[in-house]
C-alpha cells in the first residue's frame, strides 16, 4: 500500500473541512478522487502533498507519517496541481535541473527519462524559454514533465486535463499507464468523467467532506448505469437531502 | 467629471499616504539624517570654493534648473477600464483633464520651487542676482513647470505629434534657462511666457482625449511610483519583471554553488529585475555618496549605514518563493533552506561591502579610509548575515 489514509480530519483553519476520509492507493493502481466543486477534493490533495497538517487521523505513504521523517515522505511524492506552478526566474531546463537537486536523482538517468518526456511534449527546442513564453498548455506540460521524470512512487494528479491538447491527453493517458506497470501509485482528481471511467481502476467519490462511496466501476454501478450517472445521482441526492 | 476625479484624487491620496508612511520609517529617517547632513555639509563646503562667473557652474545650472521641471508628471489616474466606461461621456472629459493638471501643478510646483531654492546660492556664488532678478527666476521656474504640465497634456490629445512636442517639452525649457544664466533672467522670462501661452493656446484648440495614450502614460506613471515605493516596502503592484542576464550566467553559477535553494535563490535573485535592480541601485548611489564624502568619520558612517540598508533589502529574497507549492514539498528540511539563504546573502553582502570601500578610495585615493571601511565593512556584513538577516526570516 503505498498511499493509506485514516479517518482524516482536516481542513484550512479550525474548521475541518473533510470527515473522516479513509481511502487507500495500491502499488500499480490508478485511484480516481471524485466529486463537486467544494467536496474536498483539493482539500484531500493539500493533506497527502503535506501542505496541511491532519486535525486527526493519519496519512502514510510508503509506511511513512509525515511528522516523523518529512524529508523520506516528501522524497516518494510527485506532483502535479491544477493550474500550473512555474518560476518565473528559471529556464525550462533550469526547472528540471532544480526538479533533480531537490530530489537528489541520478543526474544522468533522470536527463535521460526527461529527455523522451520534452520530445514526447514537443518541449525540446524550448529548454531556454521562460514560463512567460509558455502558453497555459505548455506549462502544464512542464508540469507533468517534471513530475514524471523522479522516481516517486506516489504520483497525486489534481485536474490534469484542463488546457491540455487531445493529443497530450492522449499521452499523458500512456503516461499514467507505464507508471502504472512500473508499481507507481496514482491519486487522480477530475471532473473528466468519460475518461476516468475508462482508465482508473478504483474510484472515492466524495462528498460534503466525507467519503460517499468507493471501490471500482462494478462496485459502484448498479443494472448498467455508467459513472456520470452514478455520479450525478449522487449529486442529487446531496441538493435534496 | 469633476467629481470623478474629486473622488480618485481622494483615493490616490490615501493610498500614497500608506506608502509614504512606511517609507518614513525609524531605520530610514535615521539614513535620511545621514545623507542629507552629508549633502549639506559638502554642498556648503564646496560653495567658498566656487569662483565668480565661470562657465561651468552656469552650465551646471542651465542643465539643473532645465531637466529638474521633468520632475513631477502630469497624474491623469485614468484607469484602463474608463474608454469603455465613460465612453459616452468623452466630450466632458475635459473638464476632468483640467482638475487633474491642477492636482498634478501643487506637487510639482513645490518641487520646482524646492529645487530651485536650493541651486540659488550656488547661482549668487556665480551671477551677482538683483532681489528683482532672483524673483524672475522663480517665476520662471513656476511657469516652466507649468508649461511642463501643458505639453504633457498636449501629448495626450488626439493626433498629437509626439516627437514634435517632446523636442519641445526637453527644449524650451534648457532655452529658457540657458538665457537666464548667459543673458539676463528677463530674457529668460520673457521667452517663458511667450513659449506658456502659445502651449496654452494650442492646448485649447486640440483638447480631445487619446485615451489609448492616456493609459499608457498613466499606467507608467504608476509604475515608477510603485518602484520607488518599493524601494522601502513591498509593492504587491510591482510585479516582478525577468530578464535573463546571459551575462551574469557566471555570477549565477558562483551564488548557486550547493543546493538546490542555493540553485533558487542565486536565479531568483539575480533575474529578478526588482530584486536586482534595488540592490544594484542602492549600492551605485551608496558608491557615488562615499566617493564624494572627504570627512573620515562621515564616511565611515556612511559605509555602516548603507551596507545595513542594503543588507535589509535581501530579507524579501528568504520569502521569494513561498507561494511555489513546490518550494514545500521538495524532500529538503527546513535547515538546508536556511543554510542556503544564509550562504548566498553572505556572498552578496560581502561583494557590496568590498565595492562600498572601493568607493570611499575617493578621487584622492585615500587607501588608509578604504582599508578601515573594508574591515569595517566585512565585519558588519558578517554580522548582518550571520545573526541579523536570518532573525527577519519566519
Amino acid at each position: 500500500m503505498i498511499l493509506e489514509i485514516n479517518d482524516l480530519v482536516g481542513g484550512y483553519s479550525r474548521v475541518p473541512v473533510l470527515k473522516k476520509v479513509s481511502f487507500n492507493v495500491e502499488e500499480g493502481q490508478l485511484v480516481g478522487l471524485i466529486g463537486l466543486n467544494g467536496a474536498g477534493k483539493s482539500t484531500t490533495i493539500n493533506h497527502v502533498i503535506g501542505l496541511l497538517q491532519p486535525f486527526s487521523g493519519a496519512i502514510k505513504v510508503g509506511g511513512k507519517l509525515l511528522k516523523e521523517d518529512a524529508p523520506a515522505y516528501k522524497a516518494q511524492i510527485a506532483y502535479i496541481p491544477e493550474t500550473p506552478i512555474l518560476y518565473d526566474e528559471l529556464t525550462l531546463k533550469e526547472h528540471l535541473e532544480l526538479t533533480i537537486q531537490a530530489y537528489q536523482m541520478d543526474e544522468q538517468a533522470a536527463w535521460k527519462r526527461a529527455e523522451r518526456l520534452l520530445k514526447l511534449f514537443r518541449l525540446d527546442n524550448k529548454l531556454d524559454w521562460f514560463p512567460v513564453d509558455f502558453s497555459k498548455g505548455m506549462r502544464q506540460k512542464v508540469m507533468i514533465v517534471a513530475a514524471f521524470m523522479t522516481e516517486a512512487r506516489l504520483l497525486v494528479i489534481d485536474e490534469p486535463f484542463y488546457g491540455l491538447d487531445p493529443l497530450a491527453v492522449h499521452d499523458l493517458l500512456d503516461l499514467i499507464q507505464e507508471k502504472k506497470k512500473q508499481g507507481v501509485g496514482i491519486l487522480m482528481s477530475t471532473h473528466v468523467l468519460e475518461t476516468a471511467q475508462r482508465y482508473c481502476d478504483r474510484f472515492v467519490i466524495l462528498a460534503d467532506g466525507r467519503v460517499k462511496s468507493q471501490g471500482s466501476l462494478a462496485d459502484l454501478t448498479k443494472n448498467g448505469q455508467n459513472l456520470d450517472e452514478v455520479y450525478l445521482n449522487l449529486a442529487r441526492d446531496e441538493q435534496h437531502g | 467629471m469633476g467629481n470623478l476625479f474629486a473622488n480618485r484624487r481622494r483615493r490616490h491620496f490615501i493610498l500614497l499616504m500608506k506608502y509614504w508612511r512606511l517609507v518614513f520609517n525609524d531605520h530610514f529617517i535615521i539614513a535620511l539624517f545621514f545623507l542629507f547632513g552629508a549633502l549639506a555639509y559638502t554642498y556648503a563646503q564646496m560653495l567658498s570654493y566656487v569662483p565668480p562667473n565661470q562657465w561651468w557652474v552656469k552650465l551646471f545650472l542651465t542643465l539643473w534648473l532645465g531637466l529638474v521641471v521633468h520632475v513631477g508628471r502630469l497624474a491623469t489616474l485614468v484607469e484602463p477600464a474608463d474608454p469603455v466606461f465613460l465612453l459616452p461621456q468623452t466630450s466632458s472629459m475635459i473638464n476632468y483633464f483640467r482638475r487633474a493638471r491642477y492636482y498634478s501643478m501643487v506637487g510639482g510646483e513645490a518641487i520646482t520651487i524646492m529645487a530651485t531654492v536650493v541651486s540659488l546660492p550656488l547661482a549668487l556664488a556665480t551671477v551677482k542676482l538683483t532681489n528683482f532678478e532672483v524673483g524672475e527666476v522663480l517665476v520662471m521656474m513656476v511657469l516652466l513647470k507649468y508649461s511642463h504640465l501643458l505639453l504633457a497634456q498636449r501629448h495626450l490629445s488626439l493626433g498629437a505629434n509626439s516627437t514634435m512636442l517632446n523636442v519641445a517639452g526637453l527644449g524650451e525649457p534648457l532655452v529658457a534657462t540657458a538665457l537666464t544664466w548667459w543673458l539676463s533672467p528677463t530674457w529668460g522670462l520673457v521667452v517663458t511666457v511667450i513659449m506658456c501661452a502659445g502651449h496654452l493656446a494650442r492646448l485649447r484648440a486640440n483638447e480631445t482625449v487619446d485615451w489609448v495614450r492616456a493609459i499608457r502614460f498613466e499606467q507608467e506613471r504608476m509604475e515608477s511610483v510603485y518602484r520607488f515605493f518599493n524601494l522601502f516596502t513591498d509593492v504587491p503592484q510591482v510585479q516582478g519583471r525577468v530578464k535573463k542576464r546571459t551575462w551574469a550566467a557566471g555570477l549565477i553559477t558562483w551564488l548557486a554553488k550547493g543546493d538546490a535553494w542555493a540553485y533558487l535563490y542565486a536565479r531568483g535573485l539575480v533575474r529578478n529585475v526588482e530584486l536586482s535592480g534595488l540592490i544594484t541601485r542602492l549600492t551605485i548611489l551608496m558608491m557615488v555618496v562615499l566617493f564624494f564624502v572627504p570627512l573620515a568619520f562621515l564616511n565611515t558612517a556612511l559605509l555602516i549605514v548603507g551596507l545595513y540598508l542594503i543588507a535589509t533589502q535581501l530579507t524579501p529574497l528568504a520569502d521569494h518563493f513561498e507561494a511555489k507549492v513546490f518550494t514545500h514539498l521538495y524532500p529538503l528540511s527546513q535547515t538546508v533552506r536556511q543554510r542556503a539563504f544564509k550562504r548566498v546573502t553572505t556572498k552578496v553582502v560581502m561583494v557590496v561591502a568590498v565595492l562600498l570601500a572601493l568607493a570611499s578610495l575617493g578621487g584622492h585615493l585615500n587607501w588608509e579610509q578604504a582599508g578601515l571601511n573594508l574591515i569595517i565593512g566585512i565585519g558588519e556584513g558578517l554580522i548582518l548575515t550571520r545573526y541579523y538577516l536570518p532573525t527577519r526570516i519566519h
